[in-house]
């Protein structure tokens, strides 16, 4: 059952001389439950895609649709309970709110769209995020990789209907991007959670089932690694 | 000599003069450059009527028999031809050719029914003999002038009287009344420490903003080598950059300020001074003096340099990494979820709470600037009311003063028969608007002792107590007290009221009526507030070295119901009446004011006007009068009414006559009052200024600031009305504790000032400036919500992205 489909997404920024192509007619679909790796050099438009995507960056053209709705066609506020209902998003630089505590920042979708807090839920984000010891601390008391999972925690608490993550490993070392990854891929296993990941490490872009390339803003290539949660093709 | 030239020139030796545009006005026409001749005359009347017994003038106190002659005033009107008398002149024979060298305005002190025009001319000194009498008039240099240099004039006039100029000596600190100087030197101290204070703070606040904001920049220099010194140096150069532009900037938008507000301010200032005859056109000037300037540069540069001084030393302290990481000090300590706002999903609450506590350095510049505000509004408004109080103590010599809203003059007159004339005479004339009649009895009936409250006993020993301390260096024992004061008449003073006013009176005051209107068993109001002052209570004749007050909020303890066991005293028939007058309720000012205000070292009632008549029998002098006097308070319709300058002339030349402006006691304290309010509103307009720019500062750098945060909110799905909503909040939680520290710095601040002014003048009961209070809370309310919601909407959201890009670069 496809979740996303973007069509025909192009994003330039600039003008005339300056004009910067950062994403040139892009098109493609992703199943529900499935997991996908972005990949691709530096400036060939991943990022832009992915935020594009999560509908925190408007496209010059094209459209991009979740679960059949056209996020840019939205009015602001409507974009937004949006992204807080069927996106979650992880950053590469955590982008956590510094005033609020871990549980905070985790719950922090949740409240927002009016809810009560749902502690047992909770409680198992933080148990699977491996936080439970934190729940009190600050980001700035947080090490990059507690960070990182405080904010997958809060990607994933609202169940979206779509996981972007923006190279989550990019600002960590070795042990804690593994654990990372593991706990993406144990959600997009266990949740059956569409997850779609942007790495420069090729060794994660091959845990994923599909592997997309792109370069100079256009997709150069889309090759199904694995069947949706299978082993590899 | 307050006169406005017209047309041509003052004049410059006595063969010239200036005349009134009255005369012109009446239909002479003389023009400037014309010669006039003058002579000189006296001016009398001489009855002429055989059958008439008496021509009586009433408000020139004449009464013209036949064939009598008396001289009349300059201002005697001029009469027609008449049956009744005859005008005279008498010819001294001196003849004199005047130049008419220019035309002024009609001068205030030239009556409208007066016969005479004014002349001036000039008074040279070689005319001058031994035996001419003259009035000198001496303008001193202010900067050189001080109390020293009256003891100097006086060793030059001898034995003549001097006269100062109070209300212009009161402003420099440098009257002959040194509870008015030690007041303007408190005020000026006051209102510079204040500013210093303000501006100190303010200053700090922007150093502290930039600050924060540029610690990364710090950091990264710090990372390339630059010492803590260098760094401190960098906030040094920078506050004297800031001074040298600012400077120069700051003293002549500060002049061009006071110049337009005494622009604004002169058409005003006459009437707010209750000086408008004496003040005229632009009679203040701007006067730069060079000691000022250099007092502004020491005094700002110090402000600056104090200023810096803090941030500059967090910033030689700080380390590079923290800066550039941007945790100075790094928090360690741990913060639970509020499980009540998490419980109910408010996200808003949450984060402004968490703000709050959490980052509440963030939130410091705002509640700074809100603070300062705040405190500045209330005590300047405190300050303010207390020198008034101050003022009016010292100034008001008075016990009883009119509501000068509701009337404009006083015209009292002994209790005669005669003077039924007059009041008639008063009540009928043309532009007289309103009349009450009163009687006023004071010094001519006494109570016992028990009478007057404990309370009044006491402060009266704080009097004695003041005197002792200075005659004997101690203070006045009780057993001492009570010898003193049982030597003592206590005097109980009268007031009767129309029979419209005691209604009201009563009313106000929740008194029964019928009870006051009962001739049979007199009975009256008591005023329950009074005073008591150096001022009034003397001792051997010291001069203490400032002035006393003390408020006595009960003049007696005597229960309504309970009777005063008065006695009258009549001079005509040397007797000793007792007179027991029932309280049927008392007063306080806020309950009468409508009418009159009474602060007192004397007891005070209000009674009927029939017991009033009952007391006047009773306490009659040898000459008919009595101790009640009748007064008739007067509105007028408008200025220039005939008959107020034919009742001030009658009070001029007769004793039995008293006519005042209602608001005579207030020149001289409205003049004070005046400024102080001019230099309080100036004063609080200038610092709410710079705490609105603070604040706005403040709050736009802070909202600059969360930019970030903003991008990240929104991009988990904050909407906008959301995170309005959470400003919300977040100003109002701002509020709340600007609020509490405000109480925290007011409420010590207002105690010192009214223990400082306790310790120089005595017990002066001071209000609470509540309505003040409110204003600049609810203002700040204001200021803080919408300058918050001003901010957030200019700022930029057009992409989230690269807002949260922008703060990780």
């Amino acid at each position: 059952m496809e979740i996303l489909r973007c069509e025909d997404l192009c994003k330039t920024y600039g003008e005339k001389d300056t004009c910067v192509k950062a994403l040139d007619h892009v098109s493609f679909s992703v199943e529900k439950g499935e997991f996908v790796s972005i990949v691709g050099p530096s400036g060939s438009g991943k990022s832009t895609l992915l935020h594009i995507l999560g509908g925190v960056d408007k496209p010059t053209s094209g459209k991009v649709l979740i679960g059949g709705t056209d996020i840019h066609a939205l009015k602001e506020d409507k974009l937004a309970i949006f992204r807080r209902r069927q996106i979650g998003l992880i950053y590469q630089f955590y982008n956590l709110l510094p005033v609020l505590n871990v549980d905070e920042n985790i719950v922090l979708p949740h409240l927002l769209d009016g809810r009560a807090m749902d502690k047992e839920r909770l409680d198992k984000i933080v148990g699977e995020m491996g936080l439970s010891d934190r729940r009190n601390n600050l980001p700035s008391q947080l090490s990059g990789g507690q960070q990182q999972r405080v904010s997958i925690g809060r990607a994933l608490f609202n169940h979206p209907a779509i996981v972007l993550a923006d190279e989550p490993t990019g600002n960590l070392d070795r042990k804690n991007g593994a654990e990372i990854i593991h706990l993406l891929k144990e959600s997009n296993r266990s949740q059956k959670q569409t997850l779609i990941l942007i790495t420069h490490d090729e060794s994660i872009a091959l845990q994923a089932d599909r592997m997309i390339c792109m370069e100079d803003g256009k997709i150069t290539k889309d090759e199904r690694i694995r069947v949706m949660g299978g082993d590899v093709q | 000599m307050n006169i406005k030239l017209k047309s041509g020139r003052l004049p410059e030796n006595a063969n010239e003069v200036v005349l009134s545009d009255a005369v012109m006005a009446d239909g002479a026409s003389i023009t400037v450059g014309d010669i006039i001749e003058s002579e000189y005359f006296t001016r009398s009347i001489t009855g002429i009527n055989k059958n008439r017994e008496d021509t009586i003038f009433p408000l020139y106190n004449i009464v013209l028999k036949y064939g009598e002659t008396v001289e009349v005033p300059q201002d005697f009107p001029y009469y027609e031809e008449n049956d009744s008398f005859r005008e005279n002149k008498d010819y001294s024979g001196k003849k004199q050719k005047l130049t008419v060298v220019g035309i002024i305005e009609a001068p205030y002190y030239e009556k409208i029914a007066s016969a005479a025009y004014t002349a001036i001319t000039m008074l040279d000194g070689n005319g001058i003999t031994a035996h001419d009498k003259f009035n000198l008039s001496v303008k001193v240099n202010m900067e050189k002038y001080s109390l020293a240099s009256q003891s100097a004039f006086q060793d030059i006039v001898g034995e003549r009287e001097i006269v100062y100029n109070d209300y212009v000596f009161a402003f420099s600190g440098k009257s002959s009344d040194s509870t008015i100087n030690i007041l303007v030197i408190a005020l000026t101290v006051f209102f510079v420490v204040l500013i210093m204070f303000v501006s100190v703070f303010l200053i700090y606040n922007v150093f502290n903003m930039s600050f924060d904001e540029r610690s990364r920049y710090l950091g990264m220099l710090s990372s390339i080598g630059a010492t803590g010194r260098q760094k401190k140096s960098s906030i040094y150069y920078e506050a004297f950059y800031l001074l040298v532009f600012a400077l120069p900037a700051g003293i002549l938008s500060g002049l061009g300020i006071v110049k337009l507000g005494m622009m604004a301010i002169q058409p005003f200032i006459g009437e707010m001074m209750s000086l408008s005859q004496y003040i005229e056109g632009s009679s203040a000037m701007l006067i730069i003096s060079w000691k000022a300037i250099v007092a502004i540069v020491v005094v700002s540069t110090i402000t600056v340099l104090i200023s810096a001084y803090f941030p500059a030393r967090k910033v030689g302290k700080i380390g590079s990494i923290e800066c550039i990481r941007g945790n100075i000090k790094k928090k360690t300590k741990q913060y639970k979820t509020n499980k009540s706002i998490t419980k109910h999903g408010s996200a808003e609450k949450m984060l402004a709470g968490n703000t709050l506590k959490r980052q509440s350095k963030k939130t410091r510049s705002i509640t700074a600037a809100s603070v300062t505000f705040i405190v500045i509004v209330i005590v300047a408004a405190f300050g303010s009311s207390v020198i008034e109080k101050v003022v009016e103590k010292k100034l008001d010599n008075e016990d009883v003063k009119p509501n000068v809203e509701k009337w404009d003059y006083s015209f009292s007159m002994a209790d005669r028969k005669e003077n039924e004339s007059i009041r008639q005479e008063i009540r009928q004339a043309e532009g007289i608007a309103e009349t009450a009649e009163w009687y006023y009895g004071a010094y001519g009936a006494t109570v016992p002792k028990d009478c007057y409250s404990k309370e009044y006993w006491e402060d009266v020993h704080e009097i004695y107590n003041n005197y002792y301390q200075e005659l004997y260096n101690r203070k006045l024992s009780d057993k001492e007290f009570n010898e003193i004061i049982s030597d003592e008449i206590h005097h109980i003073c009268f007031i009767g009221l129309d029979a419209k006013t005691l209604k009201e009176v009563a009313k106000a005051t929740g008194t029964d009526i019928q009870t006051l209107e009962n001739t049979d068993q007199p009975a009256a109001i008591v005023v329950q507030e009074g005073a008591v002052s150096t001022d009034q209570i003397g001792m051997e004749n010291i001069k203490l070295k400032r002035s006393r007050f003390y408020d006595v909020k009960q003049m007696t303890d005597k229960k309504i119901g309970e009777s005063l066991p008065v006695e009258l005293y009549s001079e005509k028939e040397d007797k000793i009446s007792s007179f027991p007058i029932q309280i049927a309720g008392y007063a306080v000012n806020k309950q009468i004011d409508k009418f009159i205000s009474i602060r007192s070292g004397d007891l005070y009632v209000f009674v009927s006007a029939d017991i009033a008549k009952q007391i006047s029998k009773l306490t009659q002098y040898q000459d008919g009068t009595s101790m009640m006097v009748p007064i008739i308070y007067i509105k007028t319709e408008g200025e220039n009414v005939e008959i107020i300058d034919r009742l001030q002339n009658l009070s001029e030349m007769g004793r039995e006559y008293l006519f005042m402006k209602a608001d005579y006691t207030n020149t001289l304290r409205n003049a004070i009052i005046g400024i102080v309010h001019v230099l309080l509103i100036c004063f609080v307009l200038l610092t709410s200024v710079i705490c609105m720019l603070n604040m706005f500062n403040s709050i736009r750098s802070r909202v600059d600031g969360k930019a970030r945060e903003f991008a990240i909110m929104e991009s988990i799905g904050m909407t906008k009305k959301q995170m309005a909503k959470m400003l919300l909040y977040e100003s109002v939680g701002i509020v709340i504790k600007s609020i509490l520290y405000a109480g925290f710095v007011a409420f010590p601040l207002m105690y010192m000032i009214q223990y400082g002014m306790i310790k120089m003048f005595g017990t002066v009961t001071m209000e609470f400036p509540w309505i003040q209070m409110i204003v600049a809370i609810l203002f700040t309310i204001l200021a803080v919500v919408g300058l918050t919601k001003y901010s957030f909407k200019k700022e930029k959201y057009e992409n989230i992205m690269e807002r949260i890009r922008n703060e990780n670069v």
